[in-house]
């Protein structure tokens, strides 16, 4: 080989990098810009949800702060070098899933769930903040290289049932079907062979089995859901509210500070109705962007797959990506009644700064992973 | 990645579904918020407008000097808009009344049954909370006639509420009713899930006009102008 043609390839390699590097650039700005737009407008929207309450910008205030603190956590957790979490790998699953654990015993309870531990200035859920790091612990049996075929499907699913059992001891069925959507986007973007999850759909209706006979209002729900009128002022009060507020919100909605049915009648509208409480100001003109946004950031995240330098990098990152559009279209799903309401939140948009931390943190791991 | 490999089709297949379901909710969305929106509107509007009355003051009728011979004047009293028409919880509600008004019992043959009545402003902040709490009372506003003192009752005659409005039944409330009779206005509120108005949603439909005053002379027997 020719010293001209190893300053060539040189060059080539230079070329690549220099246009990996470009992509790597330009897909974390765009992605640290359309959180901001989102955290932004998620904030307009809790003011809204609550603009008629004694104190308006009780909510919108504290939400501010938690895109602040959202922010540095992204710059610091893409800061890491990926190797570093590699490093850490069990240890730092270890540390997020006692955490899970131990808020059943320690934490507090709230509408019925023992899921958020009190800090006194603020609630803390480790089962939001523990998403990212749910799924980095899948791929990182991908990683290791030792499990291979059935055994491999058959070590994610046993770490997803580790992850979920203390989710579903809590109960948060909401939160349980989000690392479900992880599970099954960790378990299909790796390649496993499909017929692996075969044994999985039995436990899952045994378990579904089980959750309606020990837990009446979940089955409730269902029925409501198939059929508000049965119980329109019970289980059918969410869905029929939902609908009302999407039909005030019409094709360009009312004014910001103007909806007075997220105010008046939808419940929880600055969390679990976010999507619904939105679309009433700002109607399907305005809600529409909010779909497509998470879409984009979905196709962000794949892009930035393509950059990784290992399987396992990119299968999370990719996961990352994906579990937050899973959930906001879980989320707005339940919103334009296509699913029963699960207490599922709308990532960066609903109150909470669990949520909104987990969101970052998850999208500043997977900068980390595909950094050149 | 290799473009071509299983695991990079699987994640374009996956990115597929996931905008897949993307466009489902937004045809849902557009459904709710274009397609089917008067509809939920119809019913939305029904389950949240209320519909009020806004009093109007009956004409005065005056002496010659300008005196008033008689008067309304507004009461305001606590009643009962609906019966419960469970047992348990009218039986809850009436223990709840009788610790404020004692030996208040429903009465279900009666409509718009007074609790209290001639309220002053104390006794109606006294009452608020009781009224605010339970959707089935509520204050209530009527006009009263009041005569001056020395009058002659039978010269000045009665009057009746018919449908909220005083009509004169007799006397020169009856000769001069078409002056002295007010027409009552009307309104729309917005109220929230616990029946509370809706700041800002009060709007008036229909303007309240009082009615004349009437100044009678006996001198000229009992003439008008």
């Amino acid at each position: 080989m020719s010293s001209r043609d190893l300053g060539m390839s040189d060059l080539k390699k230079a070329g690549t990098n220099d246009s990996v590097g470009l992509r790597f650039f330009v897909s974390a700005i765009f992605m640290s810009v359309l959180l901001f737009m989102m955290g932004l407008w998620g904030v307009l929207s809790i003011y809204n949800a609550t603009a008629f309450s004694d104190s308006p910008l009780h909510y919108a205030g504290l939400q501010t702060l938690w895109v602040s603190f959202g922010f540095f956590v992204l710059w610091a957790s893409s800061s890491v070098p990926f190797e570093s979490y590699e490093r850490a790998g069990w240890r730092l699953v270890a540390f997020f899933y006692a955490a899970l654990v131990l808020v059943l015993f320690f934490g507090g309870g709230v509408r019925g769930m023992r899921g958020w531990y009190d800090l006194g200035v603020c609630f803390v859920q480790p089962s939001e903040i523990a998403k990212p790091v749910f799924l980095f612990s899948l791929t990182l049996l991908l990683a290791d290289g030792k499990w291979k075929g059935a055994p491999l499907s058959a070590a994610t699913m046993a770490v997803t049932a580790l992850w979920t059992l203390p989710i579903a001891a809590q109960p948060d069925f909401g939160t349980l079907s989000v690392y479900v959507l992880g599970f099954l986007l960790v378990f299909l973007s790796a390649g496993l062979k499909l017929t692996h999850l075969i044994p999985c759909l039995f436990f899952g209706g045994a378990a579904s089995v089980l959750v309606f006979i020990r837990k009446p209002y979940v089955l409730d729900r269902v029925v409501a859901f198939l059929d508000p009128s049965v119980d329109p002022a019970g289980a059918g009060w969410h869905i029929l509210q939902f609908k009302y507020t999407l039909a005030r919100g019409g094709f360009a909605g009312r004014d910001w500070g103007g909806a007075l049915w997220s105010n008046a009648y939808l419940p929880l509208p600055y969390s679990d109705s976010t999507f619904a409480s939105l679309t009433e100001s700002v109607g399907f003109l305005g809600a529409l962007p909010v779909v497509v946004g998470y879409c984009v950031l979905a196709y962000l995240c794949y892009s930035l797959s393509s950059l990784a330098k290992t399987d396992s990098r990119r299968v999370f990152i990719f996961s990352v990506g994906g579990l937050v559009a899973a959930q906001a279209l879980l989320h707005m799903s339940v919103n334009v009644g296509l699913f029963p309401p699960t207490g599922i939140t709308l990532p960066m948009f609903s109150y909470g700064g669990s949520s909104l931390i987990s969101t970052m943190f998850g999208f500043g791991m997977a900068l980390s992973a595909a950094k050149p | 990645m290799e473009p071509s490999s299983p695991s990079h089709k699987r994640a374009v297949i996956l990115l597929f579904f996931l905008f897949l379901w993307a466009a489902l909710v937004a045809a849902r969305l557009f459904y709710f918020t274009v397609l089917a929106r008067s509809d939920y509107l119809a019913v939305s509007n029904r389950v949240s407008t209320r519909f009020g009355v806004i009093p109007a003051i009956r004409g005065r009728i005056l002496k010659s000097d300008g005196s008033p011979l008689a008067w309304s004047e507004f009461r305001v009293d606590m009643i009962v808009a609906s019966v419960p028409s469970s047992r348990r919880v009218r039986e809850f509600l009436e223990k709840r009344v009788r610790e404020v008004v004692p030996g208040f019992t429903f009465d279900a043959a009666r409509e718009n049954q007074v609790v209290a009545e001639n309220l002053s402003p104390e006794e109606m902040r006294f009452f608020l909370p009781l009224v605010s709490s339970y959707g089935v009372l509520r204050f209530s506003k009527r006009s009263v006639r009041r005569l001056a003192p020395g009058a002659d009752s039978l010269l000045v005659g009665e009057t009746v509420e018919k449908n909220g409005v005083l009509v004169g039944v007799s006397g020169w409330e009856k000769k001069f009713d078409g002056r002295l009779r007010s027409v009552p206005g009307k309104f729309r509120v917005m109220v929230d899930r616990t029946g509370r108005w809706i700041p800002g949603t009060w709007r008036e439909i229909v303007k309240p006009c009082d009615g004349r005053d009437v100044v009678v002379s006996w001198e000229r027997g009992g003439a008008a102008r």
